[in-house]
């Protein structure tokens, strides 16, 4: 009797486990789940990060700040001009290509501040009357299906007309240094080293490469505008007590030596304006 | 009903639990990592866009190494033919002329990557 019941359990096992190696194969071998037609939110970090260097790179082309907007909003990120000047300092960190570290920190900043960057985009053609330019503002949520996708065509983004490019300005004029003060007053940490850039008129300038030295050659590079919040022609850097450094600000400006410390303990701040 | 009929429908039922249960695990449990995911499955119309940052970017530097491996990321098998699709969205989406010619002069400089250099030779 008990031997009957146990092999009718056993049947219903059975089928169990034929059932499983069934639904087993369609599910991952014949028809596994993909992703097709996904927005860039989607995709990876590692491929959202060069995402983000395209789109600041592509402005630095053709200076479209709105266009550049646009595409950033696609990543659907809370605080796009943080994460463009945090991927800057990343790369700088990493011994990057400075020049990928500077298109991003120059988006950045004109997204922080449009007027006050070195270039100005020229403004998008005004279109015909009665026309209006289509923006994305709805993208598509990642599908995964089990089937293979169809070609069917969603509503699809068309950008701002775009307008002709405007060469950035080149950073071939010497920086003066405007003022060096030590700064003891608690405002700043012990040891910050704050640079701040302004060009021929007044304005924060941002990407510009800052050069620090000191040692044994050791040397580290970076570019205004990598903490927009405070100003696109900002940047620090931390120095150790007892220890002197040499500072350029530019490709072609004099250095600036002697800077350490404060025997206060405080900061320094230095202010360079553009030459003429 | 016979007693050999319920025991038959009782194993189609357990089979057909276990393909659901197969089925679950498979779709909805064990999916791939979103994070691991590639330009390649986006969308066309984000693929077009895509194409035409390279193309601008590739217009200011004529990196032209760049933005192959850019492309790949899209198509690993062919960057013209990438670029060519593009071109086609973007026609249909009425991206504005002067994008259309910057795509354009990447598609050509593609092709003429992948078209061998004609050494004047007659063919065997």
């Amino acid at each position: 009797m008990n031997d009957n019941e146990s092999r009718g359990n056993l049947y219903l096992f059975t089928g169990l486990i034929l059932g499983l190696a069934v639904g087993l194969l369609i599910s991952l071998v014949i028809s596994p789940v993909e992703f097709v037609d996904i927005d860039p939110s989607a995709m990876g970090e590692a491929y959202r990060n060069e995402y983000r260097l395209l789109i600041a790179q592509a402005f630095q082309s053709d200076g479209n700040l709105q266009r550049a907007r646009e595409r950033l909003a696609l990543l659907r990120e809370a605080d796009p001009a943080r994460s463009l000047a945090m991927q800057a300092q990343q790369l700088v960190g990493e011994g990057a290509s400075p020049a990928d570290a500077r298109a991003l920190a120059l988006l950045a900043a004109a997204l922080t501040n449009p007027q006050g960057i070195a270039f100005t985009p020229q403004p998008s053609p005004t279109l015909p009357p009665g026309e209006e330019a289509q923006t994305t503002r709805e993208v598509g949520q990642a599908i995964f299906t089990p089937t293979p996708p169809l070609p069917t065509r969603t509503p699809v983004p068309t950008f701002t007309p775009r307008p002709t490019a405007t060469p950035m300005r080149a950073l071939d004029a010497p920086f003066v240094l405007e003022s060096r003060q030590d700064v003891c007053d608690g405002s700043l940490p012990a040891g910050r080293l704050v640079i701040e850039v302004f060009d021929r008129d007044g304005n924060p300038m941002a990407g510009v490469p800052v050069q620090v030295v000191w040692g044994q050659n050791q040397t580290s590079l970076f570019y205004t505008g990598l903490a927009p919040e405070i100003s696109p022609g900002y940047a620090d850097f931390q120095m150790e007590a007892g220890v002197v450094y040499t500072l350029r600000v530019g490709a072609v400006s004099d250095t600036l030596n002697d800077l350490s410390v404060p025997a206060c303990g405080g900061g320094v701040r230095v202010v360079f304006r553009e030459g003429r | 009903m016979p007693m050999r009929t319920v025991r038959f429908l009782f194993f189609l039922l357990s089979i057909a639990a276990g393909i659901g249960l197969g089925l679950v695990y498979g779709w909805l449990i064990k999916t791939p990592d979103p994070g691991q995911l590639t330009p390649q499955v986006l969308r066309a119309d984000f693929k077009a866009d895509y194409v035409l940052m390279v193309a601008q970017v590739y217009q200011r530097d004529q990196n032209l190494a760049q933005a192959v491996q850019r492309l790949s990321r899209l198509d690993p098998a062919s960057p013209a033919r990438t670029v060519a699709q593009a071109l086609l969205t973007a026609r249909d989406l009425q991206y504005d002329p002067a994008d259309l010619q910057v795509m354009s002069d990447l598609s050509r400089a593609l092709q003429s990557l992948e078209t061998p250099a004609a050494t004047g030779e007659p063919a065997p």
